[in-house]
């Protein structure tokens, strides 16, 4: 199943106030989440007020593009040196069932000290989802093309402003010096 | 054969320095009249190297996996092989024993899928073990090919007799007729996930919806008048089926295979492409035109007009930039997909380059 909760509900919400016409991406990507770090505090966008955030949703089991990618945020905070202490790296799972607390935190450790996994309950990363304008799901093993479990979301990597509002997004495979140029930018 | 191998592995083991090896950044266009690769900088908009060639290339793909861009030559019935993190940019041969008419590189980019329609025969093939997986004979009519998502399945549509068929590649063959012999079938696109196969039918104006794992047609949803093959969005969210026939675009769900709507587009559509942040969506007509959607209900956000005759258009990965190459102008056309507006335009191209070829071009993880 292709989850992408916030569609639904936005149109209903746009018909609703007589809005007609398109959805573009910057008036759809909110940027809010209620969800439990990897300490189990439960925290919101506001919580990190003051940083720039780097936000990506993946999962810990991902093979290659969650790991690639925050290999990325890793080699960018490294090149910032003392200004990546002016942002936050976050990563969302979208695995509930699989990354607990203790499970993300020992999956973040392996990239950078700074980044925060954040989890919760389905409901909480649907509405996280939605906010971020992600698609995400699972399909069952019996329900797959190669016979196993297959868990596919949007691999955009989001830069949100020191209030949590949406700034910019960088595609899977943008290197690191590309998004170093873009924080700096915004420092 | 064993010197190949050893150079295709150190392709692959070795070390990325400064070359075009940045998956995200670099586009190919190849030029046969030039003999020449042009290597095309996304993020600057601006040609960033050429790549001399020993013999003229019919089209060029890019592998991230490898971090090569290959090159076809059809006559010469080999490909080369460039090494994109080197320097000097080594190239080598690839010897075939078929012409290669269609190369299509898997989405894991290890594998490659070669069509000889003259002979009518398919190949896959493992480049960094210089192995042929996979030999299928007697596939002349066969359409553009599909890989499922994990390269290990590979679709066509024989459009002289309407069969859909995939091979796997343990060589294991699947088909399923959908239409009479001789209907317009086109070729096959799958969902994000690879469980569904949409194949239109321009004779009824109607896409067949596949369970691709049972090889069953779960449904059939009208579309508009000769629909052509559907372009899925990045986000898997979306079919955009083009009905070349009323110059119009149905968008059907790809999660529920039904139709949603139905817009006014352009005509002879040749490329549909989903872009900043899965919200817009290009149409870009064989005649030059452009007509930019929302990709939420089809309404028209901005149309524009290129000065010539384009080939498909490529959106960068951030979804930010749209690429448009039209050959007979010698040019490169790029639009902000945001704002849909001209950005810039590269030009002094050769007036016969092909399509342009990116190694990331979606933003889905499965």
């Amino acid at each position: 199943m292709i989850r992408h909760p916030g569609q639904r509900l936005l149109l209903v919400v746009l018909a609703a106030i007589g809005f007609v016409g398109c959805v573009i991406a910057d008036e759809v990507i909110r940027g809010n989440f209620e969800l439990l770090d990897h300490n189990g505090q439960r925290v919101t966008e506001q919580h990190y007020a003051g940083k720039l955030r780097l936000v990506f949703f993946g999962f810990t089991r991902c093979p290659d593009v969650c790991p690639t990618t925050l290999l990325e945020v890793r080699d960018a905070l490294r090149l910032l040196g003392d200004d990546a202490v002016h942002v936050q790296p976050l990563f969302v799972s979208v695995d509930s069932d699989f990354d607990s607390s203790q499970k993300l935190a020992a999956y973040v450790a392996h990239f950078h000290t700074s980044l925060i996994g954040l989890t919760g309950t389905a409901e909480q990363i649907d509405a996280a989802a939605e906010s971020f304008n992600v698609t995400y799901g699972v399909k069952a093993s019996e329900e797959s093309s190669s016979g196993r479990e297959e868990i596919f979301h949007t691999s955009y990597l989001f830069l949100m402003d020191r209030d949590g509002e949406f700034l910019d997004v960088f595609g899977y495979g943008t290197k690191a010096e590309r998004v170093v140029e873009t924080l700096r930018a915004h420092l | 054969m064993r010197l190949l191998v050893l150079v295709l592995v150190c392709f692959a083991l070795s070390e990325v320095h400064a070359g075009f090896d940045d998956a995200a950044r670099y586009a190919f266009l190849s030029s046969w009249s030039e003999k020449t690769v042009y290597v095309i900088d996304l993020y600057d908009r601006k040609k960033a190297g050429e790549i001399p060639l020993a013999e003229a290339p019919n089209s060029v793909a890019a592998s991230e996996a490898l971090k090569a861009a290959i090159v076809s030559h059809r006559d010469a019935k080999k490909l080369t092989l460039i090494d994109l993190t080197s320097d000097d940019l080594q190239q080598i041969d690839y010897p075939l024993d078929i012409r290669p008419d269609q190369v299509l590189v898997s989405p894991i980019g290890e594998t490659v899928a070669i069509l000889d329609q003259s002979v009518g025969e398919l190949q896959v093939h493992a480049l960094k073990r210089a192995k042929i997986l996979v030999s299928v004979k007697n596939v002349s009519t066969a359409s553009t090919l599909t890989f499922s998502p994990d390269g290990s399945t590979v679709y066509w549509v024989d459009q002289q007799e309407g069969i859909l068929h995939a091979v796997d590649l343990w060589s294991e063959r699947k088909q399923l007729q959908l239409a009479r012999e001789g209907a317009a079938l086109s070729a096959m696109s799958r969902s994000i996930d690879g469980t569904l196969g949409f194949v239109s039918n321009a004779e009824n104006g109607s896409v067949n919806v596949v369970n691709l794992r049972t090889f069953n047609v779960l449904r059939t949803s009208r579309v508009g008048n000769e629909p052509e093959r559907p372009w899925g969005t990045a986000d898997g969210q979306y079919m955009l089926v083009p009905n070349a026939g009323s110059s119009t675009v149905t968008a059907m769900s790809a999660a529920t295979s039904e139709a949603l709507y139905t817009a006014r587009a352009v005509s002879n559509p040749v490329s549909i492409n989903a872009g900043w942040i899965d919200t817009i969506v290009a149409v870009v007509g064989g005649d030059g035109a452009v007509a930019f959607l929302s990709i939420d209900d089809g309404s028209e956000l901005a149309r524009t007009e290129l000065d010539g005759d384009p080939e498909e258009g490529i959106v960068t990965s951030d979804s930010k930039t749209l690429a448009i190459p039209v050959p007979g102008s010698g040019s490169i056309v790029f639009f902000d997909m945001k704002a849909r507006v001209h950005l810039s335009t590269i030009s002094g191209l050769p007036d016969d380059i092909g399509p342009a070829a990116l190694a990331v071009s979606n933003n889905l993880c499965h």
